[in-house]
């Protein structure tokens, strides 16, 4: 453990900001605290206990450009005028094989004769500065999605991100109301994930790092040797933390629960006041899904993938209009038998890290606390009709 | 099954604290209990005293759960728009303030929701506040706001025990402030006395005058700096009562192709422009979208400016009278000439 | 770019007996990044070249596609009943069934694309020699290895043959492995019956059953007439060792679910294979999820045991 002084903070900042990117909690002109890269002279906002949003777009860009293509014009002319015939009625397999009819082109020809595809993977070393221990646990949730944990697919783009990025949390002195990290396995100072952690003390702020990342950071010059008062008073300063955490839930049985009220009337009552936007998944540090789009100018595109959410009604809504979660309760039901069923059951772990950001940002103050108490446990039988 | 703690998710209400609370509840459950609605949407208290949320109440002894007072900022309408209604038939009970009745009267002459099927209990309105303004005084949480019985006096409480007051006028949202429409201009019963406008006569538009004087590179700059942050959750247009596309909107949709889908300034701010033009009209600039924003973006100046130009080129209000035709469903050769 | 992106069969078949493709040099659980290499990017598609087009029906298209690296053409093996995700740079992808037979992997994919919406349009106005993008095998196939020496019942309408078409093809192409092979394909009129040259050879080949039937009588259709839930109970179908297998229409396969419950068929008798609007494939966007299964990966085959535990959101 090491010692920073608040007054070296500035130089600590500046010291890792000549190795990388550094990104970190700064207040807007409106009071809002969001993560933005850090330049010498900016201060740093640890008071504010959450951001509005986590850290996650660092990591898990809101709009991601990951591949870029280009058609090459050669042949866009005979291919409007001489090509061979596209379409035939066909017969039989034989006839398939035979039949070749010239017939007029349609003039909306959008592939030419050429396309070049370059994956784009931009993965600058950085270090996220003054994340909660709630958001470094929302890197380590949506690592096992990206990663193929259990067997399914390795996202390069997310890893390769994640891989050059280091995370400094610093532990909550003073949890929100909305806080309820400690119910879903964390806590205030909590270190799962993180590189180093920051506890605020008096005079400045105690330094412990828990991997090589961490530890590269701790070559900084202006450290101080930590004392033990300052060590003792840190410690303090974390179970105080963690004793204002109030408990929320207890995910004993939750689960099971949850696939038991699958289709219970009470998911109607609790969405009632939803009004179907994307708030809570957007500042959410763990929930993870996405579009995919493409935009082309003239002959040069790009392919992207941007934050998506499964309460907006067009996430499954199919061509043919067929929407299988077209009610709002369905989306709301999926958002959170996601975070503590469905993910669970394929990822051995929860997706929910308590930041309470859902809580505290919703239009309606939808509570994910009270919707587990109340889908996570018995529910009485729900009357439908006449009969109970 | 472990037993799941008791933490309160909605204070309770207690009981009545001015004559229009008490006069809803009882207008809620007399609906409640004569079956002419199957819920009631209003406001309770949330998990602190110091914010409201929208209350859907279906038993008539939950509706001693529902306040009027300052913090009732959510406009309910939204709630009855397309695809809202849960069940789709549902028989509904809505309170409305003032600006909420305008959307409410937008949409019924447009005819997108049924007359019929609703109960409207009308609210006057002596203003409501803008938390935010609050909150940002204290470094700790608020978790209670008190006023005095004069109204001239807002307490904020922290967790903390720590107390600041504040002047009523002070800390009201911005639309409050220059309203001139506090009692529902359509509602099947009030519920209480008429509350006094806070302006008579022309209207004003707080905060345009600044943003048209600038330059228009400064305008520019100005857009650019306040849509940056924008995080395209879209709570504004789905706490926007007059705005009801939804599967069909063209913040994802693919076609037509109106705005892409890459989070940055330009995009952000195309999206809302054509949500202002859209709602242009019908929008009465009630808040709601800027209430819902989490990154607190300024929206309803946008819906001002327009609802300004119409009121300078037009002569045009949204939804004051439910008898007149939306304005862009009519033509005067007067409106050509700019004679209003 | 020949061993950018190889496909190989993993291990680890499920329980169900269905087996899962994936991308041979992805490590498991890898917490380290690839960055930069190419290697096992299973967003990257590969460029093809539409070799032939087949107007199947006034709207669906079939595209038989070559990838344009012949090493990637050549080391291509499938599963019956897999997808693979065909678009057009520039307009976007979307998810199809393989239809080409797993035999013909090395030559070529074939997908049928009903002309709707945006991708499938666009896919619709492609031309001989013009450019896709493919990612292919997705999803897991038919456990047809668990089937042998069962009967087989095909059961499908409209475009849902797609889907069922390189399974009927492994099926016939190993005859001799199934016991009875029945096909009971209906749409709304004749126009709209895909594959018109494989109808052909069903009905004369006289070691399979096939009925066709079509909603409702049109000028010039002499053949049955019905619908295929109707039709199925009237072939009135014996269950004894038999596998039932049906795609269509969302509505038709609700009606043809509970015409086979009817028939006495088990829930371990009944497949169905789903579709959702999908968006990366590979399970980790989000939105093809019925509960906690993707339809991208642990489908788009279902036994009709396995849709019994997930919520009602088809």
């Amino acid at each position: 453990m090491k010692f920073l002084t608040t007054d070296q903070l500035d130089a600590f900042l500046g010291y890792v900001a000549g190795q990388a990117r550094v990104v970190a909690p700064v207040k807007d002109d409106k009071g809002v605290v969001l993560f933005r890269p850090w330049a010498p002279g900016m201060p740093v906002e640890l008071d504010v206990l959450l951001s509005k949003q986590s850290a996650k777009e660092y990591v898990f860009r809101q709009s991601e450009t990951y591949l870029k293509f280009g058609y090459t014009m050669e042949g866009l002319a005979a291919a409007q005028t001489e090509s061979p015939e596209v379409a035939h009625a066909a017969a039989t397999e034989a006839e398939v094989a035979a039949v070749d009819v010239a017939k007029a082109q349609d003039a909306r020809v959008k592939a030419f004769e050429t396309v070049v595809v370059d994956p784009v993977n931009e993965a600058p070393a950085q270090v996220i500065f003054g994340l909660r221990p709630c958001d470094v646990r929302g890197f380590v949730q949506m690592d096992n999605v990206f990663s193929g944990y259990g067997g399914f697919y390795f996202d390069p783009y997310y890893n390769a991100k994640r891989e050059a990025t280091t995370l400094v949390a610093v532990t909550c002195r003073d949890p929100r109301s909305t806080c309820f990290c400690t119910s879903v396995g964390g806590g205030p100072a909590g270190t799962e994930g993180a590189d180093a952690l920051l506890t605020q003390v008096e005079g400045g702020l105690t330094f412990e790092t828990f991997t090589p990342k961490g530890e590269a950071l701790g070559a900084f010059p202006g450290f101080a040797e930590v004392s033990q008062a300052q060590s003792l008073y840190a410690e303090t300063v974390k179970e105080t933390a963690a004793s204002r955490v109030a408990p929320a839930f207890d995910l004993e049985g939750v689960r099971d629960q949850l696939r038991e009220n699958i289709e219970h009337g009470d998911w109607h009552d609790l969405a009632m006041r939803c009004i179907s936007c994307g708030t809570c998944t957007y500042v959410c540090p763990n929930c993870y899904c996405f579009n995919i789009t493409d935009e082309i100018v003239e002959t040069r595109g790009e392919r992207m993938r941007t934050w998506d959410n499964c309460f907006n009604p067009m996430y499954t809504l199919e061509t043919s209009g067929h929407n299988p979660r077209d009610i709002k309760s369905n989306r709301f039901r999926n958002r959170f038998s996601h975070k503590f069923w469905y993910y669970p059951d394929k990822y051995d772990s929860l997706l929910c890290s308590g930041c309470g950001r859902c809580v505290a940002n919703c239009p309606t103050r939808i509570d994910i606390r009270e919707v587990v108490r109340t889908m996570g446990s018995p529910r009485p039988v729900t009357v439908t009709g006449e009969e109970a | 099954m472990a037993t799941q703690p008791q933490v309160v998710a909605q204070v309770p209400a207690g009981a009545p604290s001015n004559p229009t609370e008490a006069k809803v509840r009882e207008l809620a459950k007399a609906a409640l209990a004569e079956g002419r609605v199957d819920y009631v949407i209003g406001w309770r208290y949330g998990y602190d005293r110091s914010q409201a949320i929208p209350a859907f109440i279906s038993d008539p002894a939950e509706a001693d759960e529902l306040i009027i007072n300052p913090l009732i900022h959510h406009n309910l309408v939204t709630f009855l728009k397309r695809k809202m209604p849960d069940p789709p038939n549902a028989k509904i009970g809505v309170c409305v303030k003032g600006c909420d009745s305008r959307t409410l009267v937008a949409l019924l002459q447009e005819e997108l929701v049924d007359k019929e099927r609703l109960y409207v209990i009308g609210v006057p309105c002596r203003g409501t506040f803008e938390r935010r303004k609050i909150e940002k005084e204290f470094s700790d949480e608020v978790v209670d706001i008190v006023v005095s019985a004069d109204r001239t006096t807002v307490t904020a409480t922290t967790r903390s025990g720590e107390s600041k007051d504040f002047a009523f006028d002070d800390v009201l949202r911005s639309q409050c402030t220059a309203c001139r429409y506090p009692n529902p201009r359509y509602a099947d019963v009030m519920a209480g006395e008429d509350a006094p406008a806070r302006l008579e006569g022309e209207p004003v538009w707080p905060g345009i005058d600044e943003f048209e004087a600038l330059s228009a590179a400064e305008k520019d700059a100005t857009l650019a700096r306040v849509f940056e942050t924008c995080i395209r959750c879209f709570a504004c247009i789905h706490a926007c009562p007059v705005c009801y596309c939804w599967d069909q909107c063209v913040c994802r949709s693919r076609k037509p192709k109106l705005v892409g889908q890459k989070v940055e300034a330009s995009e952000n701010l195309m999206f809302q422009t054509i949500h202002m033009f859209h709602v242009a009209g019908r929008c009465p600039s009630c808040g709601a979208c800027d209430q819902a924003c989490p990154v607190e973006i300024p929206l309803y100046l946008l819906h001002r400016k327009m609802n300004k130009e119409l009121y300078d080129m037009l002569g045009f209000e949204a939804g004051v009278d439910l008898d007149a035709k939306p304005v862009f469903q009519t033509f005067k050769i007067e409106d050509a000439l700019g004679e209003h | 770019m020949a061993d950018d992106q190889t496909v190989a069969t993993a291990a680890g078949a499920s329980n169900t007996g269905k087996s899962r493709l994936t991308f041979a040099d992805v490590e498991v659980g890898a917490t380290t990044a690839k960055a930069g290499k190419r290697a096992g990017n299973p967003y990257l598609p590969q460029i093809a070249t539409v070799v032939d087009i087949i107007q199947e029906t006034p709207n669906i298209k079939s595209l038989r596609v070559r990838f344009d690296d012949p090493g990637v053409q050549a080391g291509l093996s499938f599963e019956p009943g897999q997808v693979g995700q065909l678009g057009i740079f520039g307009v976007g992808e979307s998810t199809f069934a393989i239809n080409s037979s797993t035999s013909q992997a090395s030559d070529h994919l074939q997908f049928s694309v009903m002309k709707a919406g945006e991708v499938t349009s666009a896919l619709h106005e492609l031309h001989i020699g013009d450019k896709v993008g493919v990612r292919a095998p997705m999803g897991c196939g038919f456990p047809v290895d668990a089937w042998k020496g069962k009967s087989i019942l095909y059961i499908m309408g409209g475009i849902g043959s797609a889907a069922l078409r390189a399974t009927i093809n492994y099926t016939l192409e190993h005859r001799s492995d199934y016991d009875n092979i029945s096909i009971l394909y209906g749409a709304r009129t004749p126009l709209d019956l895909t594959y018109k040259y494989n109808i052909v050879e069903w009905e004369a080949r006289d070691d399979i059953d096939a009925v066709i039937t079509v909603d409702r009588e049109f000028p010039g259709w002499d053949g049955r007439v019905g619908f295929v839930p109707a039709v199925l109970e009237e072939m009135n179908p014996n269950p004894a060792n038999t596998i039932a297998i049906t795609c269509g229409p969302p509505i038709m396969i609700k009606f043809v679910l509970q015409s086979l419950q009817k028939l006495q068929f088990g829930d371990d008798q009944i497949y169905t294979t789903l579709e959702k609007r999908m968006k990366c494939g590979i399970g980790i966007c989000g939105r093809c999820n019925i509960g906690p299964r993707y339809v991208c990966v642990d489908g788009p085959v279902f036994s009709m045991a396995e849709l019994r535990e997930l919520p009602d959101e088809l």
